[in-house]
């Protein structure tokens, strides 16, 4: 299982690290918007509301483009050599843990920059990181099977958008709720958002590991 | 001792490709699947690789008379067809370290045998149609497979490559049942019997 786990990864990351898709897309999009945003605003949004929407929708729409992992083993027709050597379970589970880390590494550069453009203050930076991590965990696991639904459909990017609306919705709002307590001088727990968001996680990871045998395959 | 056994077993897209096809195969037999293009060759190959489900019909797969789920047997098949790709952005030994964990004495000793050995290093991006076609049929054989499923293995293959492949194809038929989907004579003459699909009947 471990082997499993560790050689998928490893594979994954080396593709990545080679042809630099996904890397380049995210980077692009978070600093272009984050630096955009910026200079348009000049350092006038005060409302720690708008500053919060704004940090999580450039993490949203910066980490959907982790899907391409999924969609590169159709394009390039290697799900199935993958799946005459591991299990649906075993793809499932490393490239749930590589969207993970792609997703949270995208929160902390994202947030970091953007905190550094807008110049933003923050009154609870421990509930703030913490906060990142579990909403880009969340995400991460919507992005991996939402990605796996529409990888054999045609048109993947339409569906892609349109089925994970509802399913990020939740985490979203709740993200930026908290946030914008972080951003702000309120004396608050942040507790109940991170359950949220880490019960939201578990509960959507443990369908999706079930349901992905079903999904992922007639290619 | 491996074997298939599928019954009725038909499919159909916006027309019919074929219907009540039933074979049984066991280990050490070759089937050939033959017929014109678009005679459902490919597809008939993928419903007993359960990769596509059949309209009707049923297939079933037993190992030493133990019934096995269907959807365990791609951990008993090598695959090679123009639908599977290795990894183009891993080099040759970085597909077997994927795919098994570590390169064995045997896997040196195909690769050498495939005369891919030299280019062992290199992305399979630069490889040639010839030589991917090779690593595709080493990654198959280094499975070791009890179920082997062929989909046009000779093309891209030079008249060398053929000789190679029907030598490792000689090797490893007492251990395995091969399933060669073709419009090849020499691919077809290979095996033990074969199906021609023809007009949505088998012949």
């Amino acid at each position: 299982m471990i082997k499993a786990l560790v050689c998928n990864i490893i594979k994954d990351f080396r593709i990545e690290f080679r042809s630099k898709v996904v890397i380049s897309l995210i980077l692009s999009f978070s600093v272009m918007v984050t630096i955009s945003i910026g200079f348009a605003s000049g350092g006038m949004i005060g409302s720690s509301m708008v500053h919060a929407i704004l940090l999580w929708v450039i993490i949203f729409f910066s980490g959907m483009n982790t899907a391409h992992i999924f969609y590169r083993e159709i394009e390039e027709n290697t799900a199935l050599f993958n799946l005459m050597y591991y299990s649906p379970e075993h793809i499932f589970l490393s490239k749930l843990f590589v969207h993970c880390i792609i997703m949270m590494a995208v929160a902390v550069i994202v947030g970091l920059l953007y905190l550094f453009v807008m110049d933003v203050s923050v009154y609870n930076p421990l509930s703030f990181v913490i906060l990142l991590l579990a909403g880009s965990i969340a995400l991460a696991v919507c992005t991996t099977i939402i990605a796996a639904i529409t990888a054999i459909a045609q048109a993947r990017g339409g569906l892609f958008t349109i089925l994970s609306f509802p399913i990020t919705l939740p985490i979203i709002t709740v993200a930026i709720k908290s946030t914008t307590q972080c951003f702000s001088k309120e004396i608050f727990s942040s507790f109940s958002a991170i359950l949220f968001l880490l019960a939201f996680s578990t509960l959507l990871g443990v369908v999706s590991y079930i349901l992905f045998p079903y999904i992922w395959r007639e290619f | 001792m491996f074997t298939i056994k599928a019954n009725n077993i038909s499919k159909r897209y916006a027309y019919r490709l074929f219907s009540n096809i039933s074979l049984t195969v066991s280990t050490g037999e070759s089937v050939a699947i033959v017929g014109l293009n678009g005679s459902g060759k490919s597809t008939l190959l993928k419903i007993i690789g359960n990769i596509v489900y059949p309209d009707s019909g049923s297939i079933e797969y037993y190992e030493n008379h133990g019934i096995i789920p269907a959807t365990a047997v791609m951990r008993y098949a090598g695959i090679v067809a123009p639908y599977i790709q290795c990894y183009n952005h891993l080099t040759l030994i970085e597909n077997i370290n994927f795919a098994f964990g570590h390169v064995t004495d045997d896997a040196i000793e195909l690769l050498q045998c495939l005369d891919i050995y030299k280019h062992k290093d290199k992305v399979l991006l630069t490889y040639s149609t010839g030589m991917i076609q090779r690593t595709k049929i080493a990654m198959a054989l280094l499975k070791k497979p009890k179920l082997l499923l062929l989909d046009e293995p000779g093309s891209n293959l030079d008249d060398s490559g053929r000789k190679i492949l029907f030598e490792l194809l000689a090797q490893i038929q007492p251990y395995t049942i091969i399933i060669i989907a073709t419009n090849d004579s020499r691919e077809a003459n290979f095996c033990h019997r074969s199906i021609v699909l023809d007009k949505g009947f088998s012949v």
